[in-house]
């Protein structure tokens, strides 16, 4: 203690009188004070420096350095990028079929997200009455999440196939036809987002129902005192106290619908011709497909941008509004 | 002061520090293996030889091959066709013993492809890679190619193979790439439907005649549905490219765009009325196994397909047919499948190597083998005068059909070949017009040839170093 007191003293004297008259013990106290300082800083560095390093090199370095290419052209394979300028960004701006892959995007978005939330929370209720063979139930309604987006894809392709396919063997008895899901520019959006939201279903049931199980009993004891039917009591007390789990849903879902790339890559490859390319299928496609890799950094600004601006505006104004128990 | 006292024993002893240091040393080469540039530190001492500055891909050899020169080939081959290939190679392992040469299955061709750029990038490539017809002009142009005539001799050369098809990888007098599983769309049929109908045991002449057949072909039913007639490829537009020929038109002339005219207008929306207006054919998934599977009563897809639907054809129960491709106003068959090219950077010790492997599948015995086991077209003459595959030929007819075919073949219309995402643009728009009647051919192809005539002027200063 005396000796931080001491150092104290003789800094502030050392500062203060601008070379007045430090002691010389206070001037050596005072060395001694700062190189423990660097010293302490210099673990500091070291203790993040691995941190900083791996977050560096992997997130922001790509970030910089995409950043960059989106003002290049580049084919990938030769020579060097070659600045154009804001070149890319109007070319995209100024073509229709981007136009039409962001509304893929928003409608893909929005499907899901909306999607999610009421069946999520449909199913969660479900699980949320006593009934037999629970368990059993909300095991197998989780396990899709944990599967891996390629082969859940694949499972749909044998699902979707007009002529193998369960959706034919379902729809013959009726004498319809089945729609060519994935080859037919009207089904093949709706044929994603029907296996999308089966394979997010279980998860997001899951969240919803551990929101459920943690709501306060008295409230709804209470509600029941008051007369409040079924559907008052839902709309006025679980609704609103789930709203922490629906926002989390919210933004979970949005970001992973504009992630979406595996489902996409197996079940529809984009296409028919663009009708299911979203943003960052689009990425990949310019990137590696067209070895254009500025429209493709351009694109991927652009995605960066509009989910920036999304996380932005949830927790301003979303979060805002969010119910905390 | 009380967060001092807090601190202090918090405050590592040197021990701690080095200890930490060395973690962080260890960290260090933890990242530099994630660049995905790695070494396997077994023949790349060539480092610094003319060409040498591109790694190697990771290689694995099993122990008895150890202590070998080591090739990796990147294949873009799966199934019985990824098989023969693995075949071969193991065979060409046990016949020396300076190389051991190992098969990398890297996904078909459009998703090999972005790897080998990618490879290049990252500055480790592999020794021998399959590429399409229409890929490996990418990377010519880009200087990524290794030229090959210097490594063909009197008793390995042109004159070993159809010159036709070798003659497909030249640039001026040049090789860059050594044609191995070349085909060309043919025309399959369900003989056993045929008959059952009545109608003849050959293809149709036309597209027109097909369309008559498809009439009586659509009263017969599966699943309770009409049979249809015809099924159509949106994942591949080497079959449109033969009807846009067949249409008497091109899809490009050099790097001139000319799918917005003529044959492929034409062919398009010929197919766009047989598929939603006559209700005869649709987009399929995979015509090839749809129609293996007897879905579907024709389709035209790849000659190196015919094992493959012989093995699906026999557990449905019916027999394969195969044609010559439908003409309407000219005949067009063009040539397609992959050949092998090597890497220019890649060190001299490796590039030679790699190409005794080249010289081994171009045996006659390995390339009647791989005929044999694919259906791909015989490529070197002497094959065919192996006895099974002369038998082969001349006991089923339908491996026989691609052989006579073959001289009215032609190689692929440029823009496909140079322009990376040539064969996507066109794909996709072909795609619009097979899954929706409501597109009209021509404002799509309008759409795909402007995109086309963008691409081009990036590409055309390079493509006119090798070709102008």
């Amino acid at each position: 203690m005396t000796t931080t007191t001491a150092d104290r003293q003789g800094q502030t004297a050392g500062a203060s009188t601008g070379g007045g008259a430090p002691t010389t013990r206070g001037r050596r106290r005072s060395r001694h004070h700062w190189r423990r300082r660097r010293k302490e800083y210099a673990l500091f560095l070291l203790m993040i420096s691995p941190n900083l390093l791996i977050i560096g090199t992997f997130d922001y370095w790509p970030v910089i350095y995409n950043a960059w290419l989106s003002l290049t052209r580049w084919n990938m394979l030769s020579g060097a990028p070659r600045y154009v300028g804001l070149q890319n960004y109007e070319n995209l701006f100024s073509s229709s079929s981007f136009h039409g892959i962001l509304l893929n995007t928003l409608t893909f978005s929005a499907a899901i997200v909306i999607g999610s939330v009421i069946l999520g929370l449909a199913v969660a209720l479900l699980f949320d009455q006593k009934l037999r063979g629970r368990g059993i139930v909300r095991t197998a309604a989780f396990a899709p999440h944990i599967v891996s987006g390629a082969a859940v894809a694949t499972l749909w392709l044998f699902i979707f196939d007009p002529a193998y396919g369960l959706t034919r063997v379902v729809l013959d008895p009726f004498g319809v036809a089945s729609p060519r899901w994935v080859n037919d520019a009207d089904w093949a959006m709706i044929a994603l987002i029907i296996a999308y939201l089966w394979k997010g279903l279980g998860f997001v049931a899951i969240v919803y129902l551990a929101g459920l199980q943690n709501l306060p009993e008295e409230l709804y004891e209470a509600a029941k005192l008051d007369g409040a039917g079924t559907w008052t009591t839902f709309r006025r007390i679980t609704l609103p106290l789930l709203s922490p789990v629906t926002f989390f849903v919210l933004v979970t879902s949005i970001i992973g619908t504009f992630q979406a790339y595996d489902m996409i890559a197996v079940l529809t490859g984009g296409g028919p011709g663009d009708a299911t390319t979203t943003l960052s299928w689009y990425v990949y496609q310019q990137g590696f497909r067209a070895s254009d890799a500025g429209t493709a950094a351009a694109a991927a600004m652009l995605l960066f941008v509009i989910l920036l601006l999304v996380t932005g505006l949830q927790t301003r104004f979303v979060q805002r509004k969010v119910h905390y128990t | 002061m009380r967060h001092r006292t807090v601190l202090r024993p918090s405050r590592p002893s040197r021990r701690d520090f080095l200890a930490m240091a060395a973690a962080a040393g260890v960290a260090v080469p933890l990242l530099g293996c994630a660049g995905g540039v790695t070494d396997d530190g077994g023949s790349d001492d060539g480092t610094g030889d003319p060409g040498g500055n591109l790694d190697q891909v990771d290689i694995s050899p099993p122990s008895q091959y150890a202590g070998r020169v080591n090739v990796a080939m990147w294949s873009a081959m799966s199934g019985v066709n990824g098989e023969a290939l693995a075949a071969l190679v193991e065979s060409f392992n046990q016949s020396q013993e300076d190389i051991y040469a190992e098969v990398q299955f890297q996904g078909p061709y459009p998703e090999s492809a972005p790897k080998l750029t990618a490879a290049l990038r990252a500055g480790a490539v592999p020794d021998v890679m399959m590429l399409a017809d229409t890929f490996w002009g990418r990377f010519l142009i880009n200087d990524a190619l290794e030229p090959l005539n210097g490594y063909f001799d009197d008793d390995f050369g042109r004159d070993d193979y159809v010159e036709a098809l070798y003659d497909e990888g030249l640039v001026g007098d040049e090789l860059y790439w050594l044609s191995f599983g070349r085909s060309t769309p043919l025309f399959y049929y369900n003989k056993t439907v045929f008959q059952q109908l009545g109608l003849p045991d050959r293809g149709p002449e036309t597209w027109t005649e097909l369309r008559e057949w498809s009439a009586e072909i659509s009263q017969l039913s599966v699943n309770g549905q009409p049979l249809k007639a015809h099924a159509f490829t949106g994942d591949d537009d080497w079959q449109f490219m033969a009807a846009t020929w067949q249409f008497g038109g091109k899809l490009s002339e050099g790097l001139d765009v000319t799918i917005d005219s003529g044959g492929a207008v034409d062919a398009a929306r010929w197919h766009q009325e047989y598929i939603f207006e006559d209700g005869y054919g649709y987009l399929a998934q995979a015509a090839g196994t749809d129609f293996g599977t007897g879905v579907v009563a024709t389709a035209i897809t790849s000659t190196g397909g015919l094992r493959g639907i012989y093995e699906a054809s026999a557990s449905a129960g019916f027999e394969v047919g195969t044609a010559f491709l439908p003409k309407e106003v000219a005949s067009g068959v063009p040539t397609g499948g992959m050949g092998f090219s090597l890497l220019k950077g890649a060190a001299q010790e490796r590039k030679d190597a790699a190409f005794q492997l080249l010289k081994f599948l171009g045996q006659p015995e390995n390339a009647a083998e791989w005929t044999l086991a694919t259906g791909y077209l015989p490529i070197v003459k002497a094959s065919m005068d192996v006895p099974e595959l002369a038998e082969t030929l001349a006991s089923d007819p339908n491996f026989n059909v691609a052989v006579e075919q073959l001289p009215e073949a032609q190689g692929s219309d440029a823009i496909r070949s140079y322009l990376p995402n040539g064969t996507d643009l066109i794909i996709s728009g072909l795609q619009r017009i097979y899954s929706d009647g409501s597109e009209d051919p021509q404002d799509v192809f309008d759409e795909v040839a402007e995109q086309l005539r963008q691409g081009v002027e990036d590409i055309r200063p390079a493509y006119e170093e090798y070709f102008g």
